[in-house]
């Protein structure tokens, strides 16, 4: 069943991705140009969603993603995940604090012919500045 | 997909759609059980419903016009995943944030587990970060890329426009854009056609049509441009038909851009300026007089003469530019003007200038002058020679509304550097 197949997508670019860290795998899961709705509502070249995931990793190396849940449905998956780590780089302009967290995090993506063509992201991000201690 | 599904999105939508746009708190109970959980609920806010009512009172006390708008929904089991956008207008104390007037669109993905067609447990959230970036509460790390884009859009478009090019138009303002300005011209259609039937217009009206675009400033979502603009008036403008002169003037736009679109712009144009160059309109300023911008030039000598240095409040503009010369370099408002008078009195004391000869047309007066006087004192470095010095100049000097706006300037800087020995050739 494509549900079933699409989920099954997901999951492996959850766990290579985000889990294990292989972003020069990143093009065997998404489109190149991938519809990234967050950041600009238009098709982003590959490499900037590359950029944006290496970002979070120099941010924070021992970054660990946790998969909860994966429902799908038709040609959307979401995908929610428990990030947690330390805080060792530079994050949204603000030096290491090196101060643990543990945050939530949904990712919703379309799937068309085999690969994921539309990302949507939502992270707490207030959580995480507040445990950070990020006042401003 | 199954009933209970189909069911549960349902009643995700008649709640989002029917009871949060409406802002009935109240209904919250029939959707939330008592004993609900939110995982990413901010500290301090109740379990259930209680909670839920509780935030969402604030949220409207802080933007009386919030809605929730639905892009998809996935629904899987018990669960409903929704991808949503909360929009609306910053009008009052939200989550401790006094009213600024901004818009917001903030992103929601959420889960939620469904039992008996009510909210057991919910994932996700707002994006309040986002939204505290939107409304200025928060240093917005993006600024830098989004100026960028913004001004690649603006770029994009006013290419469009010089090159009557639609499709430039039509790949930055969204289809259902909406111009507050279109009530200026009538018989356009909505939206994005609009802007390509006003443009395309223009470019029928002022041949060789060109914007510059003169500054660009970017603030949450919207991108605030300055522009001038020139052509040849070669067909029909307003109804009144071609003069072949050239016309220039200046614009103002603001625009708010949503999902890398314009969506709605406020606009500002010099359409009398426009008139008034056509020569269809009648001119706002007073016609020169020559005569009284030469009796004006003759107050300012005869008060310099009088050591009444406190007469350039009364006659010169305070946004006076001076276009000078070694002597006198560029300078701008009246401090340079009255402290250069002082020093030349000092060093001076029994100064003189002369009006030699005035040559007035238009707004100008190009003037002769001759300073006569004994150096008592240093000058510009210069040891005091206790003799009669002289030199002369010729200015230029444009008058608007009664004063003195502009100056050009040229004195004998030469002459005077022979008189102090510096250059040789003169009797020193």
């Amino acid at each position: 069943m494509a549900v079933e197949q699409n989920k099954e997508l997901v999951r492996n670019f959850c766990q290579t991705i985000l889990v294990d860290r292989q972003l020069d795998q990143v093009a065997q899961f998404m489109r190149d140009p991938l519809n990234d709705v967050n950041e600009t509502g238009k098709p982003e070249p590959l490499a900037h969603v590359t950029q944006y995931f290496d970002d979070y990793f120099q941010a924070f190396p021992d970054l660990k993603a946790t998969i909860e849940d994966v429902t799908g449905e038709n040609d959307l998956v979401t995908c929610r995940l428990t990030l947690s780590g330390t805080q060792q780089g530079e994050f949204m302009g603000h030096a290491a604090s090196w101060k643990p967290f543990s945050v939530s995090s949904i990712q919703i993506f379309r799937v068309a012919d085999g690969k994921i063509v539309e990302r949507w992201e939502w992270v707490d991000r207030l959580g995480l500045r507040t445990q950070l201690g990020i006042q401003n | 997909m199954g009933e209970l599904q189909e069911r549960n999105k349902a009643r995700v939508r008649d709640y989002i759609e029917n009871v949060i746009n409406n802002h009935i708190v109240d209904r919250f109970a029939e959707y939330v059980p008592d004993d609900g959980i939110d995982y990413s609920a901010p500290p301090g806010i109740p379990r259930g419903n209680a909670g839920t009512k509780m935030f969402f009172t604030m949220f409207f006390e802080g933007s009386s016009d919030a809605k929730n708008t639905i892009h998809e929904m996935v629904a899987e089991g018990d669960k409903v995943s929704i991808i949503s956008s909360i929009s609306g207008t910053h009008d009052g104390n939200l989550m401790g944030l006094p009213a600024t007037g901004k818009h917001f669109s903030a992103l929601l993905l959420e889960t939620v587990r469904m039992v008996d067609g009510k909210y057991a447990e919910r994932w996700g959230g707002m994006d309040i970060v986002g939204l505290m970036i939107q409304l200025g509460a928060l240093p917005d790390p993006d600024l830098k890329a989004r100026t960028e884009a913004y001004t690649r859009m603006v770029e994009r478009y006013i290419y469009g426009v010089n090159h009557d090019d639609e499709n430039a138009l039509r790949e930055v303002f969204a289809k259902d854009f909406n111009d507050h300005n279109n009530a200026q011209v009538s018989g356009l259609p909505p939206g994005v056609e609009a802007v390509v039937a006003a443009h395309h217009q223009l470019n029928e009206s002022f041949e060789g049509l060109t914007f510059t675009i003169d500054e660009v400033l970017v603030e949450g979502d919207e991108v605030a441009i300055r522009v001038h603009a020139n052509g040849k008036h070669t067909g029909a403008f307003y109804g009144f038909p071609p003069t072949g002169k050239d016309i220039t003037w200046t614009a103002h736009r603001i625009l708010r851009v949503k999902d890398g679109m314009f969506v709605e712009a406020w606009n500002e144009f010099d359409q009398v300026g426009i008139l008034q160059q056509m020569g269809v309109i009648p001119s706002f300023a007073p016609p020169p007089n020559p005569e009284a911008n030469k009796a004006l030039v003759r107050r300012l000598y005869q008060a310099e003469n009088d050591h009444n240095i406190d007469i350039v409040y009364e006659l010169m503009s305070p946004d006076f530019v001076m276009h000078g010369d070694a002597l006198n370099p560029y300078q701008k408002g009246l401090e340079p003007i009255k402290q250069g008078a002082k020093m030349t009195q000092d060093a001076f004391p029994d100064m003189i200038v002369e009006i030699e000869d005035m040559v007035a047309s238009g707004d100008k007066v190009m003037v002769r002058l001759r300073w006569t006087g004994t150096m008592a004192k240093p000058f510009m470095g210069m040891p005091a020679s206790n003799k009669k010095m002289s030199w002369t100049a010729i200015a230029t000097n444009r008058i608007e509304n009664g004063k003195i706006v502009e100056r050009w300037f040229n004195s004998d800087v030469f002459g005077m550097l022979q008189q102090f020995g510096i250059i040789p050739g003169g009797q020193s």
